[in-house]
């Protein structure tokens, strides 16, 4: 399967989730994760993991031209 | 030595370097054509990187970022941190597929690869596109580093001399190194912009202990501020996904950062730059983040430009002196780059009549550039609340016009019609509309922006699968 499909598919999957309740609950910051409230370490947490993905398909990534 | 002394010292530096880099810009075009429009589009991966990061990266960035941090709280994280960072992803995409079509034309700016597919109607909508959008958020960056230095430099000089100076340099500088010039002073703006907001950042954060102690006192004094939608609940679902679609667009919907991905040398270049951008995009998040919370609880004001302003007042002379200069850069960093792309996106359009008139392409965008310079300063010194509201929203107008640009890039020697071009032109009026007060921002609920960019990206879709499914008369390679 065409890695950039599968890539854009679980980058479509983490952003989509930084949009639900999970990340942005209405009002509530709890729990806290070192310190941090829940949309801050739950949106980090997401970034680091997209990064991740950037990662992989830099290092996988062909020459097309 | 005083503020105002340390800040014409600091100031005449940054000056000296700046006009340098343009002439060693200019020195290594040699008077060569190509070389003054795209740097000879063997740029490095170093100075690629820095000068994506500080064209992509604005005033906002040093004075909205931190302010936003202030004024709605942690959920600006997602607004920035999530949506850069798919920005990124799709930026390393788009470069792979820049590269393979770049080297199937003859490339000069978007407007080449927009007329393969759209014709003239395609380029007109374009062009008239950036300009509407592109014009009044220049004005507001000038506008709103030069307010910041009427206020803040500690001599009596008047706004407007500022957003002069701002131009002037701004035009000096693109006129003597074009695109190498604006490069290698963006790289030096780039540096400027990731010192000043850590060098500040740092200071925060040796005054609380750390980020959790900044979070704790955050939470005694304004716990609205670590949920979403902030104190004043911009920072809604809607919202965060308007900006999400438009931010993450822009690599595609404005041309000074569509052609510096062309530009690259190649393959390596190519795949290194997103990453280098998404790290440092990372770091500097964080650094807004620390000083926009800091601000929330010991810095109060009534907008971004005085937080930033009263914060500087705190810092050393020389820090101070820095971050004002940092500023001027950051607004000069994304203009030139803009100006520069609209004059060549107007030269690409209008190259005939520059040829009646016997005028060289480089002097015709010169003089492109220097009218886009006095436009932007009339509409910053006079600003009308309609053409502040076509700036701040100019990121989402660009974006209309993301599925044509996008099309243009993916597939090549396809007639497109004129289709595509009549939507995206019909969305972006409708938008100006709304923008004016003449059609509801809201339908049945939705944003109007979500909904034009909805229709528009699937009629695009629409006519590009007609058009280039296999046995079509029109069908040809996709890149």
């Amino acid at each position: 399967m065409n890695f950039w499909r599968v890539a854009g598919f679980v980058v479509f999957i983490l952003a989509t989730l930084a949009f639900t309740p999970l990340v942005i609950p209405y009002g509530v910051a709890e729990p806290f994760v070192l310190g941090l409230p829940r949309t801050l370490w739950a949106g980090m947490l997401i970034s680091l993991l997209i990064y991740i993905v950037l990662l992989i398909a830099m290092f996988t990534s062909k020459d097309e031209s | 030595m005083n503020r105002g002394i340390t800040f014409v010292v600091v100031a005449i530096i940054y000056l000296v370097v700046l006009i340098s880099l343009a002439v060693i810009g200019n020195r290594k075009n040699k008077g060569n054509e190509e070389q003054f429009f795209l740097a000879g589009g063997d740029v490095g991966t170093i100075i690629g990187f820095l000068t994506f990061f500080a064209t992509l990266y604005s005033t906002f960035i040093l004075i909205g970022m931190p302010n936003f941090f202030r004024v709605h709280g942690v959920g600006t994280w997602i607004f920035l941190g999530v949506t850069d960072m798919v920005l990124a992803v799709f930026t390393l995409w788009l470069a792979m597929k820049m590269g393979k079509r770049i080297a199937s034309v003859d490339y000069r700016s978007m407007s080449d690869l927009l007329r393969n597919g759209f014709g003239k109607l395609g380029i007109v909508v374009y062009v008239i596109g950036l300009v509407i959008f592109l014009v009044p958020y220049i004005a507001i960056q000038v506008k709103g580093a030069s307010g910041l230095l009427s206020n803040v430099v500690p001599y009596d000089v008047p706004q407007w001399v500022w957003a002069i100076t701002i131009l002037l340099l701004m035009y000096v500088y693109s006129s003597i190194g074009g695109l190498r010039g604006i490069m290698y002073a963006d790289s030096l703006q780039g540096i400027m912009l990731f010192t000043v907001i850590w060098i500040m950042a740092a200071i925060v954060l040796m005054d609380f202990g750390g980020v959790k102690e900044l979070i704790a006192t955050v939470k005694e004094t304004k716990p609205e501020l670590l949920s979403t939608p902030g104190p004043k609940g911009l920072l809604n679902v809607q919202w965060l996904l308007a900006a999400f679609i438009s931010i993450v667009l822009l690599p595609v919907s404005q041309p000074q950062l569509t052609s510096r991905l062309g530009i690259l040398k190649g393959f390596n270049e190519r795949r290194k730059v997103p990453v280098l951008h998404a790290s440092f995009t990372f770091l500097l998040l964080i650094a807004g983040l620390i000083i926009g919370l800091y601000g929330a609880i010991a810095i109060p004001a009534s907008n971004g430009p005085e937080f930033i302003g009263k914060l500087i007042l705190e810092q050393h002379a020389v820090l101070g002196a820095v971050t004002l200069i940092g500023i001027l850069a950051a607004a000069m960093s994304t203009s030139d780059s803009q100006f520069f792309a609209l004059g060549s996106e107007i030269n690409n359009v209008f190259g005939s009549y520059s040829k009646k008139l016997k005028l060289s392409p480089v002097i015709f965008v010169k003089i492109v550039i220097l009218i886009l310079c006095v436009a932007s300063f009339i509409v910053a010194m006079k600003s009308p609340q309609e053409l502040i509201s076509l700036a701040i929203n100019g990121f989402m107008g660009t974006a209309l016009m993301a599925p044509m640009v996008l099309v243009s890039v993916l597939y090549k020697d396809i007639d497109f019609s004129s289709v595509i071009p009549i939507f995206t032109a019909a969305s972006l009026i409708v938008f100006l509309l709304s923008l004016f007060g003449f059609a509801p921002n809201m339908i049945s609920g939705i944003r109007l922006d979500l909904l034009l960019l909805s229709i528009n990206t699937i009629a695009t879709i629409i006519v590009v699968v007609i058009r280039s499914k296999p046995g079509s008369a029109q069908s040809a390679p996709k890149i």
